[in-house]
Parts: C-alpha cells; structure tokens; sequence
C-alpha cells in the first residue's frame, strides 16, 4: 500500500499532463496538476530543511569526523531560519499601513445596508463575485443589499464582473447611496480589516458628525469615541533649527498661546493648520493625530520653500550657454575663496554640471501647453515676466501668480515646472560630488558645498520620522523579508553572496592546475581537444583578435574570433543535437515506465 | 627547467592564477570589445519592441554566478529603461517590465536590478506601472508549464504581497504568452534550457526568447538559436559586447562606471587565459620531455 498509492498519483498525475499536451479540454486540468506539483515542491523546501537538521544533529551526535562543520551549518541555518522568519529589522510595507489614519474595529454587521431592485448575475464562467466586495453583497426578494460604503475599487471592479446595463446601473445606484454624506473623504470603512479609518486630526465637530453617521448604539458610541482618541493622540519629536519658512507658516508664538493644548473646533492657532504645533523655543515639533502625508509634504518641502535653482533665461541657445560658463566661472571663483585654487578637470566639472541647468525655454513651453489646453495664449508681456521672475533669484517664484495674468493650470505648470528643478542646495551637493571625482577640496570648501544640503537632509529626515513616530502601526509583519537594510538581506550580501562567489570562483584555481598536469597531447582525440580549447581560451578575449588580426579580409575565417564562432556553431551544435536527440529518446521511454509503473525505482527500496 | 617544472609545486600555480586575476583588476586593465553577431541579435530584439510592450525578465542565477551574469543583468535592465525613456520622449508608452525567478536564492539579484538602476537612474519609472516584481515561486519548470497558460496559478500577488488586480500593468495579464520578449538570465538549472522546452517550444509563434547564460551553459543552448532563442549572451564575454552596444548606443562617455562592469572584468578574464594556454603549453611540453627521456 505504501508503494501502491504513490505509484498510482504518479501514474495518474502524469497521464493527465501528457494528455493535456494533446487535448485542449484537458488543458484546465493539466494546469491545476501542475499547481498542485507547483505547491508540492514548495513543502519540499520544508521537508529539505528538517532532513537537514536530521542529518546534521545526527552527525553532531555521534561526533563522527567533521562535526564542527555540521555544527557550523545546522547554526547558520538556524540563525537564517529565524531572521528571516521573524523578519527582523524589516520595516512595514506602506501599502497596507494606510499613514495618515487612524483605525478601530467595527463590524460589518454594523454598518449601514443599501439596497436596489434586481438580481446579482450568474457569470457563464462560473466567476464568483469580486473577492473585494463579496462580503458586502447579498441578494434578497429581487433585492440586492450592500453593507458598508462602496469604496471606489470596489465599484470598479463589481462594474467589470458584469457587462449587462441592469448590473452596471445597480451598482452606480448602490455606489452612490452608499457614500457617507459627512466626512467625505475623510472616513472610510475597509471591508476586509472589519475597521473605521479617519484620516488626520478630529475635531469635536468631526466627531459630532461621526456620532451622526454610526447612530447611537453602543458599538457605535465606543468606536466614534476610540476613533476620536486615536485621531487626537498627541506626538511630539525633537527639532533642532526648524527652517524659517517652517517657523512662519506654524507661527509657534499663536499656536502656544494655551500650552499646545489642541484648539477648539473652528479656531485657527496657526496660519495653516489646527493640529501642527511647534515648541515656544523652536526645539519640538507636535502633530495631534497621525500626520497626513499631505502635512508631511508641507512639512518637508513646501513650507521651508528651499530655493530652487533658477532656469536659465538667455536670448538664444549660445547665449544661455554663455550664461551658463559666465555663471560656472563665478562659482569656481566664490569656491576658491574657502580653499585653494581647482585643477583644470575639477574646472570642468563644474562647467558640466551648470551645463545642466534647465533653459527657460522649456519652462515657457510648459506653460505655453498648459494655456493651449485650456485655449488661452501666452502674451509677449507675460512670456517677458515669466522669464524674468523665473531667472531671478531675488524675486519669489510666488510673485508671477501676481505679477501676470496667467490662468490657474499655466501658474500650476510653471509651479510643477518649478518643484521638478533641483534645490540650490542639492545642486551644490551635485557639484561637490563631481568636482571631488577629479580631485580632493578642502575642509572649508566641503563646507561650503555640503552645508546646505545637510540642513535641507537633516529636516527631512525629522519630518519623516514625526511622520512614522505619530503613525500606529498595523501590520509590523508586512515587509518583505528581504528588504535592503534588514538582518536576512545583510545575510544574503555579506555572507551569502561572498562566500558562493568565492567557492565558486574557487574553480579557477583546480582548473589551472588540472590543465597543466593533466591536459596533455596523449593521442589524435586529445590532440583535437587541445586545439579547440586553444581556440575557445583565446577566442573569448581581445588576445584572439589580435593574435590573427593580420589575416588578410580574405581568409577571415581563419581569424581566432571566426574560429570561434564556427567552432561553437558548427561542431557544438551538431554534437549537442545528438546528445540532447538522445536524451529526449531516453527521457519518453523512462517517462513511460513510470507512468506505467514499470520503473519503481524512484519510490526507493523499501518493502509494499 | 624541466627539473622546475615537472616538480612544481601547485600552489605556484594557485599564486600565478590569484596574481593573473588580481592585477588586471587593481590596474584596471580592460579589452577593446566587438560585438558578435549574438549579441547584435538580442540587442536587436530588444530594440525592436514596440511602445508599451511588455518584457518579462527572468532572472535564474543566484550570487554563485553573479560574477559572469550580474553585469548582463545591469545591461538588459539599462537597455529597457534607456528604450523606454526613448519612445517616452515621443509621447508613447514605455516598456513594461516583469521580474520573476525560479530560484530561491535569486530574489535578491532582482532586487539588485532594480535598486541599481532603475531607482538610481530612472525615477520616472513607477512600481507598479512600469515595472513590477513578480518574486520566486518554487516548483522550477512546473511553475513555467502554468504561467504560460494562467499566470494567477501561481502569481496571485507580486513580491511584496499586492493582489496582482490592484497593479495596473498585472491587472490584465492573463498568461506569458501576452509577453512580447522574454529576457532570461540563467545561472543553471531551471534556466535558459527550461523557458525554451515550457514556454518558447510550445507556443513557438507567440513568445519570444533572448537569453544570457554561463560560459558552462552556453554550448548546450547554442542548439536552440536561432528559431527558438533568437539571441544568446555567452559568459561574461558576452555581457561585454552586449554592454558595449548598450552604452555607446544610448549613453556614451557619461556612462556610469557600474554600466561597464562586464568590459572591466574582461581584464581579469583574458590574463587568466593567456595563464591557461601557457600552463597548458608548459605541461605539454614536460610530457614530451618526460616521453623522451623515457624512450
């Protein structure tokens, strides 16, 4: 029995994929045996792994001659098991963390029903509904319900799992209903976590219509409550050196008027946000509720308003180019005041690297698009502006929204025209890197160029960790196991990597000494071996091609490289075919020995 | 001489060969390279593509053969972004890229592809859209005997555990034959050999092959060119050429050092050649020595 029952999945397993080869009703079949092979040799690799420690505690045991190695490797494996297993040092995917929320349970049982007359199809194919929706429709006397609110990617899937028009306006209707007519945007129920999302700060007014939405049952009173307690949860980091634009906008000496307390519904403690807080000292920075990631990039980039640099505005294409020399020229000057003079390549370099900069030519053109799309053309006054604004780095980018008449989408494109050029102090970062790749700076010199960069770097770096600090984390096993930076992918590549790499490469060295000892001109067969490893060792470099590269264009077929070439097309090819002829001969009569149970020998030698 | 040489001590060989490999590299020594007719072929067929077409890259070799094949992993994964970036200059679509890999231990080498150049030097290029990866499913050629037919047989989330319908470029694919070239990179088995048997030989009109393998591996897959592999990459000499056709074609002097890996190891490479062809002249010539005092 214990022979009998493998030999007959095996025989049944491999009929239906061979006929499946043939028969294309079978082909469904053949794909759900070969999933189920698929999932096999994945619980080999369990399998693999205990038959490992077996043979290796076993040899620990016994202490039989190199046990210390099995020591080694039954350790390594271990140690490898458990980073990767537990994840260690892996942060979670941002995907499924949803930032900028905060979250309770609340059953789907809970949520409010919708309902609209009609049936829920049957596809032909046997489809069930969209795996994301499922939960939320039923189907009751010639109604379907919905519970819950209709996300977006709901409705656009349950729309593609049908084509007819009755199924198409039964799921706009019940989209439609089934959005919450307060907080829009802002709540959201996830079907598969059962949980209520509230994205950033509630305030008492957003709780009283919360409140509103859920009803007043008991479950429904506690999650509004836990919700606003999750949404006002306070977070406080250190700062050091906010920047000045920061400092402007949160306006810290309004905003601590009552001790940080958060504000009332309705008030406005600083010129942009009711729930951002910086310290009276300028030394801490607080977020009620988790940081939008809206907030965070208002934090991070558009608040410190790093100064971006300037397109460049000449008459022409020489011109700009002029400019631009003129304007390297200026900087090498400004640079050797910190230090000593720069070699000529590091003069180059930096000549290269204001080359880069963007003509405002092309931040015209933005806007030239932009005001096409919308059917309005740009004025010879206001292209005049532009130019002038753009190139000057005395005159807010700001002030063109003002000075000009330009429409709302061409201030957006010059805007995002602008946001996509490097800041001053990243260009300066740029710079150093490609003047140091020539030649060293000095201590004043890297100074002068890193400084900036390290300012903008370091509150970057403040923001994203507030933005993290002021998150709860939901999934802290999200992450990919082998994500840079964690304790598996130091494994993978600075022990993994190298250490293949070099028993590998190991290879090497047993060829060389194997090919001088024995790699010998013994007969006829040897000798033909040893001409055509010439050929090939010396084909596969320049060494070939130079070697023959004197044979006339007539006989090129006697260069190294031709040789090669014809050697490896000719003679392999030729010997491979009969090999692989061979083995597929082979393969088809030991296949069918198996199949038909002819052939044991792959269930071992035990007794039935 | 003779005496020297018949009674030599292998370890002069071992010290000869780590010198043969290590002063080209700290010299930086490195070959001129023309590329071959192989390597004009899969260069070719990249080149070809169409806008928006999609590519999927396999990439079956672990770190044990990163240092034949990672450097022509870097070259096809620069040589799609550099199309994509040329046919997005036109207002067209890009190509769309999708890794996968039949080795447990090769995820890593995606991961290296794509942090390496398509997040250090194509921003633009967004997970999801342009590119994607699909990670390692066991099973080795089982697992291209159901992909080539239904794709979510196996592949029901990406890498990073995202149901494949929540990612645009996925959402419609229903099987590898919708792939318009397959790029592989085969360190041994399952590589190269298996994608042509399971995916190339059944469907043989409607996928595509290119592939870059082992010197090792590289005269039991010239067989399959050109019908059902319509370009080979051979060893590191052929990461060289194709490397070579890639950044004169697309970036030129302001290349990165990392997009001429494969050129800098041909260094190392052609002397521990010429070290070969002279230990094998030196042993032969002992046996013929030794033949003759013997008669």
């Amino acid at each position: 029995m214990k022979r009998t029952v493998p030999l007959i999945i095996t025989g049944v397993a491999g009929l239906i994929l061979f006929v499946s080869a043939f028969v294309p009703i079978m082909v469904k079949l053949g794909e759900d045996v070969a999933v189920w092979f698929d999932l096999l040799a994945g619980i080999a690799f369990i399998l693999g792994g205990g038959n490992l420690l077996k043979v290796h505690l076993k040899k620990v045991s016994d202490q039989t001659a190199g046990w210390g190695y099995s020591a080694v490797t039954i350790v390594a494996f271990l140690a490898t098991l458990y980073v990767g297993l537990f994840k260690l040092g892996v942060t979670p995917e941002a995907e499924p963390e949803k930032y900028g929320e905060s979250f309770v349970i609340y059953p789907l049982s809970a949520m409010p029903t919708f309902t609209v007359a009609g049936e829920i199809p049957v596809r032909t194919d046997e489809e069930p509904l969209p795996a994301s929706a499922v939960r939320n429709m039923s189907e009751d006397d010639g109604q379907i319900l919905f519970r819950g609110w209709m996300s977006e990617q709901q409705q656009r899937e349950l729309l593609a799992y049908d084509q007819h028009r009755v199924w198409q306006e039964a799921v706009t209707i019940l989209f439609e209903a089934s959005q919450p007519k307060l907080l829009q945007g802002r709540i959201t129920y996830y079907t598969d976590h059962e949980s209520l999302s509230f994205q950033g700060y509630m305030t008492d007014t957003d709780f009283e219509q919360l409140q509103q939405m859920l009803g007043n049952s008991p479950q429904a009173v506690d999650a509004a409550r836990l919700l606003r307690t999750a949404a006002q949860r306070g977070t406080t980091i250190r700062v050091r050196r906010p920047p000045a634009g920061v400092v402007e906008a949160l306006d810290p000496s309004a905003a601590f008027a009552d001790e940080g307390v958060p504000v009332k519904s309705g008030e406005r403690r600083t010129p942009v946000s009711d729930y951002l807080f910086l310290g009276p000292d300028l030394t801490d920075l607080t977020v009620y509720g988790p940081l939008t990631k809206a907030d965070r990039n208002n934090l991070a980039n558009v608040w410190p308003q790093w100064e971006p640099v300037r397109p460049i505005a000449g008459d022409d294409a020489d011109h700009s180019v002029e400019l631009k020399r003129e304007l390297a020229a200026a900087f090498v000057l400004e640079l050797e005041t910190h230090g000593p003079k720069l070699t000529d390549d590091q003069k180059k370099a930096v000549n290269d690297q204001f080359a880069t900069i963007t003509d405002v030519e092309v931040l015209i053109n933005a806007i030239r698009s932009a005001g096409d799309a919308e059917g309005v053309a740009l004025t010879a006054g206001d292209e005049r502006l532009v130019r002038f604004v753009a190139s000057s780095p005395d005159i807010p980018f700001e002030e063109l929204a003002r000075v000009t008449r330009l429409t709302p989408g061409m201030t957006a494109a010059a805007r995002e025209f602008m946001s996509s050029q490097p800041t001053q102090a990243l260009f300066k970062q740029q710079l150093a890197f490609a003047i140091l790749k020539e030649g060293p700076l000095s201590y004043e010199q890297k100074e002068f160029l890193f400084a900036d960069y390290r300012d903008e770097f370091k509150w970057k770096q403040t923001v994203e960790m507030l933005f993290l600090d002021s998150h709860v984390t939901l999934y802290p096993w999200s992450g990919v196991h082998e994500q840079e930076g964690s304790y598996f992918w130091w494994c993978i590549v600075y022990l993994y990597r190298p250490l293949t790499s070099t028993v590998f490469a190991m290879l090497a060295f047993y060829v060389a000494s194997a090919a001088f000892r024995a790699f010998r001109a013994k007969n006829i067969e040897a000798l033909l071996l040893l001409g055509t490893a010439f050929i090939i060792l010396l084909g596969r470099t320049f060494v070939g091609v130079w070697l023959t590269g004197w044979i006339p264009q007539e006989l090129s077929a006697f260069k190294m490289d031709e040789l090669t070439v014809y050697v490896m097309q000719i003679f392999n090819v030729a010997g491979n075919r009969a090999i692989m002829i061979g083995i597929a001969l082979g393969i088809a009569s030991t296949s069918l020995k198996v199949l038909l149970g002819i052939d044991r020998s792959y269930l071992g030698s035990g007794d039935d | 001489m003779y005496h020297i040489l018949n009674n030599l001590d292998r370890r002069w060989i071992f010290l000869a060969m780590a010198l043969a490999v290590a002063v080209p590299i700290l010299a930086q020594i490195q070959s001129v390279e023309t590329p071959s007719q192989q390597a004009q072929n899969v260069f070719d067929e990249i080149q070809r593509l169409p806008a928006g077409s999609r590519v999927l890259m396999a990439w079956d070799y672990d770190p044990s053969t990163e240092g034949e094949l990672g450097p022509m992993a870097t070259a096809f994964t620069l040589h799609c972004c550099e199309k994509s970036r040329a046919l997005r200059a036109e207002g067209l679509e890009g190509l769309k890229l999708y890794y996968v890999t039949l080795l447990p231990a090769a995820t890593p080498m995606i991961e290296q592809s794509i942090n390496q150049v398509i997040k250090a030097d194509y921003p633009e290029m967004v997970y999801g859209e342009d590119y994607v990866n699909l990670g390692f499913k066991s099973g080795n050629e089982g697992v291209i005997k159901v992909i080539v037919t239904r794709l979510r047989g196996l592949y029901s989330t990406d890498a990073r555990n995202t149901n494949l319908d929540l990612i645009p470029m996925c959402r419609d694919i229903e099987n590898i034959q919708e792939m318009d070239l397959i790029v592989n990179i085969s360190g041994a088995y399952p590589g190269t050999k298996e994608w042509v048997q399971y995916a190339i030989t059944p469907y043989p009109d409607k996928i595509r092959l290119v592939a870059g393998c082992t010197g090792v591996q590289a005269p039991t897959l010239y067989p399959y060119i050109p019908n059902q592999l319509r370009g080979l990459l051979g060893a590191i000499k052929g990461a060289a050429e194709y490397e070579v056709l890639v950044v004169d074609t697309f970036l030129g002097e302001r290349a990165d050092e990392k997009y001429r890996e494969a050129q800098r190891r041909m260094g190392p490479q052609l002397a521990a050649h010429l070290l070969m062809v002279i230990l094998i002249l030196l042993g032969n010539w002992v046996f013929f020595m030794q033949r003759r005092r013997t008669e």
